[in-house]
């Protein structure tokens, strides 16, 4: 399950951007970098947005059997108000 | 009931008496054991008692057996199985402590006893103690090794949180998250977080989510209380599951003040609940926004790019050195034509001087032509059959016919007669 780390494939765009615009690259370097460096923004961009918003409890049932349903927090200010609700 | 013996004995009769009087009415060992029992019992009930620990004893059974002593006095004392299990330190020889409990008789021995039923550290809390006592232990064993500790992933895909359901570190937890990352999955998993089997259930916890396979990082706490109410997270069970665990863990408990072993233990701290949800995760729009802007430059850097290349190319295609290649092209083609006229010039000269040097040989084969000869009016004479040229007489008779070839056609005449 290893992931492409956010970290290092941001730092790599970072050094690509900066390689393009300090360095004097040929054309079809250059070309081959803005490639690379696409395809590391839409990797990083991924990792951002790929994960979907999800908040369960697990329970367990007295023969220790696990089931996870959506837990809720109530909209109180009572700041003790709020359990897992149905 | 002395005062009724009769005046008159002597002070050995008198004694003799008494005595008898006395055996008469003796207890058993056991009759007496229990009403010294029952004497200390009623004295010495419900009383504290400052002493040293020494001579710690802890059988099979649980129990805890130890000997209390003072400079010049020692007494035995014991500590029952139910009580030792609530001592949140650990009892040591030398340890002044004071000890609550009640004086009895253990009958089988006869030996008298405090029955302990609770224990204090002289001069500091019994949590205190404990919770320097565990965290001494567990350094010495490299529990709290820097070495150990797990790096926190920079964008977990899924959270287990450790805490209560209902308890303030949640919510503080959640909202953080929501604010920073709300794209992120989490699993809550509530546990009990103070009193009887707290520690049990977030040790179980940690241990159970680290039997999943998709949590990237563990967030353990609570919210603050009393040291009492935090308690659960300096029990060595607790510690030792966070130590134990594959997964990441974050501690998460009380406030800043409150110093936990799970805190020690722990791959990072977070000194309350609401930073553990700033540690966990980075806010996604700073991160959008550098990406962002990362992503304009790229675009930025290749169209100018692309247009400084533009540029070059059309003042290139403009500059000599680029329309060189053509006059070059046209000097070489030139002086490719010049070689091929000059080539063709010297075929033919060859050409003719071989043609001259052949009509030459020619000339002079024509001259030595027999043919030649002829029109010079001379003719070749043969044998009717036979084209060699006859040069003498020899062999020819009269009669035979011969063959006088001239320049232009031949004649075929008989011989009349030979004169050599």
């Amino acid at each position: 399950m290893k992931k492409p780390d956010f970290e290092t494939s941001l730092k790599e765009l970072e050094e690509i951007v900066d390689q393009l615009e300090t360095s004097d690259l040929a054309l079809d370097e250059t070309l081959a970098k803005y490639e690379k460096g696409i395809k590391i923004y839409k990797q990083c961009y991924q990792i951002l947005e790929k994960a979907e918003k999800k908040i369960n409890i697990l329970l367990k049932n007295s023969t220790g059997d696990i089931r996870t349903e959506e837990f809720k927090l109530k909209k109180s200010n009572d700041m003790e108000s709020f359990s897992n609700e149905e | 009931m002395f005062d009724s013996l009769p005046d008159i004995k002597t002070g050995q009769e008198e004694q003799e008496v008494f005595y008898k009087e006395k055996i008469e009415k003796f207890f058993t060992v056991s009759q007496i054991t229990r009403k010294i029992r029952a004497s200390l019992e009623y004295n010495f009930s419900n009383i504290s008692i400052l002493g040293e620990i020494s001579n710690v004893r802890k059988p099979g059974s649980g129990h805890v057996y130890l000997t209390l002593k003072d400079k010049n006095s020692q007494l035995q004392a014991v500590v029952f199985r139910n009580i030792a299990n609530k001592i949140k330190f650990e009892l040591k020889d030398g340890m002044e402590v004071i000890s609550f409990g009640s004086v009895t008789v253990y009958e089988p021995r006869g030996q008298y006893q405090l029955i302990i039923s609770k224990i204090e550290p002289k001069g500091i809390g019994a949590l205190q103690l404990a919770f320097q006592q565990l965290k001494e232990k567990l350094e010495k064993e490299g529990l709290f090794d820097q070495t150990h500790k797990k790096p926190i992933p920079f964008i977990p895909q899924k959270i287990g949180i450790v805490t209560s359901p209902t308890g303030a570190a949640i919510k503080d937890i959640l909202n953080i998250i929501d604010r920073r990352f709300a794209n992120v999955e989490i699993l809550l998993y509530p546990v009990k977080v103070q009193g009887e089997g707290a520690a049990q259930e977030i040790a179980e916890a940690i241990t159970e989510l680290n039997a999943l396979t998709d949590i990237d990082v563990i967030i353990a706490g609570r919210g603050g209380g009393s040291l009492e109410d935090l308690w659960a997270f300096n029990e060595e069970i607790v510690a030792r599951s966070i130590y134990n665990s594959r997964i990441p863990v974050i501690s998460a408990v009380g406030h800043e003040i409150d110093l936990t072993i799970a805190d020690l233990v722990a791959d990072k701290r977070a000194l309350t609940p609401s930073e553990a949800g700033e540690l966990v995760v980075p806010r996604k729009d700073l991160l959008l926004d550098i990406l962002e802007k990362l992503n304009t430059r790229l675009l930025q850097s290749l169209t100018g790019k692309l247009r400084l290349s533009k540029e070059r190319l059309v003042r290139v295609a403009n500059s000599y050195a680029m329309k060189q290649p053509f006059d070059r092209l046209r000097r070489w083609q030139q002086r490719l034509d010049e070689f091929a006229q000059r080539l063709k010039i010297n075929i033919t000269h060859a050409l003719n001087t071989e043609r001259e040097k052949l009509s030459g040989i020619a000339g002079k084969l024509e001259s030595l032509s027999p043919l030649n000869v002829l029109k010079r009016g001379y003719t070749i004479t043969t044998r009717l059959e036979g084209n060699k040229s006859l040069r003498e007489v020899k062999g020819l008779s009269k009669g035979i016919k011969i063959k006088t070839i001239f320049s232009k056609g031949h004649v075929i005449s008989t011989i009349l007669s030979i004169e050599s």
